[in-house]
């Protein structure tokens, strides 16, 4: 094709980068970080799987091993647990994604879907016997 | 044909954002072993993501059955019951390893120390501080000369009164064996247990992986710093390991006890640290240098000590100071909003 | 008719060692630069875009396959099956758009960014084909962006290097 005209930008060039930026803007947006999904894991099993951002008002959710999970619009946490030592409850709340708490005497784990900050996360929950 | 390159870059956006809707890059599993939670994310399918934790548990859990004081019949069990026992040819290997450790690492770790937890109770719920006089005994059951192995035979034996602890060790040598089922499987990916991370192998299109070190001083879920661990290739793994006195304390008569004991004293070690996270080549030397390294403070010792293992550490203070080794500094990024300052060390 | 195909297939073989070489020139390049990995600035395509321009599909194609052979051989099967999915794609794009662009709206930077980004995602297809999971989906709004730049660079690169083509008599195989 003869192409003596093809030195310049044209408009349609124009068009086309801004349509794609549009788009990886946007795709870039989806919003990351914030609390959406949670999920509650019994011994193993999945037992809830709860939309944060379609909260209204908080509840409690008691589940069937002793332990109570107070559900928020952005947030999930421990309330209580029969375990003796607490520590699930002292985690608090859980409000990022990638967020986790343990009740390990239960075998109970709450957690929020989506990647944290990072990929994993030291020093995070010892036991008993760590000496 | 204004249409027709509207039509195109349209269909081409379309396609990309259903991509992005997609299921999440890793996939994610947890089970309960050792008196802890282990969780496993792995960068693949879901088919044999599965396979692979199937195969994690299983190595988790036969290593359990074998060195857990507190499960019913394991080797270690019977031998802190009797005294003297057969044991399996991994418990023997495990438990050389330990012996290994505890005599590089000087008085700072001890395998023995088993009489000394068990009577400050930390393994149950309601732990106290023992007397002048328990303590005075327990110190005389506590010592790794009063501990025998033969490899050879497979055998071991503990003077009376003396009892096997390998908290310090046990869950560094279970990721040893979830990096061999990973090393097999080839999938990149990471594992969590008891406060030691195992970073296998390279993230999918990600140049490092990204691990947090847990603030001392906050919840479960903060993170005072980050590591960068670049594997060099897809069978390598790098352990990091925290061990820190803030989990399982405990305050009586105005004063804070926590649970990681100096050997020499039985007591809480009191070297001015509240967390000491360890990164190694291998997970039983992380977990067993992390607890070295808290209860012998930052001197030079322990510099040594950490050179020799090619391990690499990051020490916190309780009066909220840190200091990284010299080979960890390029890696290591302090949280935007974290307040500590840095430690001056010299030799 | 002979002589023209003759020509036209010397021309490709010749294109694609230039090709390869400006790939080798990026890798030495950008082998120190923090480039996240599937980064490329792509200089190659400015060949294979002319390619398309002078010689037509198949021509363009055969230096794409090229390509991959190459990666093939360097990094292997997986590498090579990934340069070609991305190659593929891009090249047939160049020629749709190419076609599409008798009314002239838009340059060599806009066909090389639509390529670009084609480059990247079909690569990234071709990764999670191979993986078995959409796995490196996240990863597509940074392909997308780096698309849309390098798409620019080489885009502009060609659009100057072309009228000094033509006036150098080159004659344009009619496609």
């Amino acid at each position: 094709m003869r192409n003596d005209r093809k030195r310049r930008i044209r408009p349609g060039d124009i068009i086309i980068t801004a349509v794609l930026l549009a788009a990886a803007l946007l795709l870039m947006l989806i919003p990351r970080g914030k609390a959406c999904t949670a999920e509650i894991i019994c011994s193993g099993e999945t037992v809830y799987t709860i939309e944060l951002s379609s909260v209204k008002e908080p509840y409690k959710l008691d589940l069937e091993n002793g332990v109570t999970v107070l559900v928020e619009r952005s947030a999930i946490s421990f309330f209580c647990s029969d375990c003796e030592n607490g520590l699930c409850v002292n985690t608090g709340r859980l409000t990022r994604a990638g967020d986790t708490a343990v009740c390990i005497p239960n075998e109970t784990i709450i957690k929020v879907r989506g990647e944290g900050s990072f990929n994993a996360i030291t020093g995070k929950i010892s036991t008993y016997h760590e000496a | 044909m204004k249409k027709a390159l509207f039509s195109i870059t349209a269909l081409f956006i379309a396609v990309l954002m259903l991509f992005t809707g997609c299921s999440a890059a890793a996939v994610h599993n947890e089970i309960f072993a050792m008196g802890s939670v282990l969780s496993a994310s792995a960068y693949t399918n879901d088919k044999q993501a599965q396979t692979l934790f199937a195969g994690i548990s299983d190595a988790v859990y036969g290593l359990d059955k074998l060195i857990s004081p507190t499960v019913e019949n394991s080797d270690v069990e019977r031998l802190n019951r009797n005294g003297s026992a057969e044991l399996d040819a991994k418990t023997s290997k495990f438990l050389y390893d330990c012996v290994k450790l505890c005599g590089i690492c000087g008085g700072t770790l001890d395998i023995t120390l088993g009489a000394a937890t068990e009577l400050w109770g930390f393994q149950t719920d309601s732990p106290s501080k023992p007397s002048d006089e328990e303590l005075e005994e327990a110190r005389l059951h506590t010592g790794i000369e009063k501990f025998t192995l033969n490899t050879e035979k497979n055998t071991a034996a503990l003077e009376e009164g003396v009892r096997l602890d390998p908290g310090a060790f046990g869950k560094g040598a279970a990721l040893d064996e979830a990096y061999r089922v990973l090393k097999n499987a080839q999938i990149p990916a990471t594992v969590t247990f008891g406060g030691t991370v195992l970073a296998f192998g390279r993230q999918p299109m990600k140049k490092a992986w990204k691990i947090g070190i847990r603030d001392p001083f906050g919840t479960a879920n903060d993170c005072f710093a980050e590591l960068k661990i670049e594997n060099p290739d897809k069978r390598t793994g790098t352990f990091i390991s925290t061990s820190g006195s803030y989990e399982k304390c405990f305050t009586e008569n105005g004063k804070t006890y926590h649970h990681i004991l100096a050997p020499d004293t039985c007591m809480p070690a009191d070297s001015g640290l509240v967390s000491v996270t360890v990164k190694s080549g291998a997970g039983i030397t992380a977990d067993a240098l992390s607890t070295a390294c808290f209860i012998n403070g930052l001197n030079a010792e322990t510099l040594q000590t950490l050179g020799y293992f090619h391990a690499e550490a990051v020490f916190v203070f309780a009066d909220g100071t840190y200091y990284v080794t010299e080979g960890l500094r390029d890696s290591f990024t302090l949280s935007k909003d974290c307040t500590f300052t840095e430690h001056v060390y010299e030799e | 008719m002979k002589h023209k195909r003759l020509v036209r297939l010397t021309l490709t073989a010749v294109l694609a060692a230039a090709a390869l070489a400006l790939s080798l020139l990026e890798r030495t390049l950008t082998a120190g630069l923090p480039f996240p990995p599937g980064i490329k600035p792509g200089l190659s395509n400015v060949i294979v875009m002319f390619a398309c321009s002078a010689l037509g599909l198949p021509f363009a194609l055969g230096i794409a396959a090229v390509k991959s052979g190459f990666a093939f051989l360097i990094s292997g099967a997986a590498a090579g099956f990934i340069s070609l999915a991305g190659g593929i794609f891009s090249v047939v794009m160049m020629f749709v758009l190419l076609k599409l662009n008798k009314k002239n709206r838009m340059s060599y930077a806009g066909i090389s960014v639509l390529s670009a980004v084609t480059h990247n995602a079909g690569q990234l297809a071709a990764a999670s084909l191979i993986a078995g999971s959409a796995l490196y989906l996240s990863y597509a709004p940074v392909l997308l962006v780096s698309g849309i730049i390098f798409g620019l660079i080489t885009g502009v690169i060609l659009n100057s290097v072309m009228p000094a083509v033509i006036k150098k008599g080159f004659d344009f195989f009619n496609i």
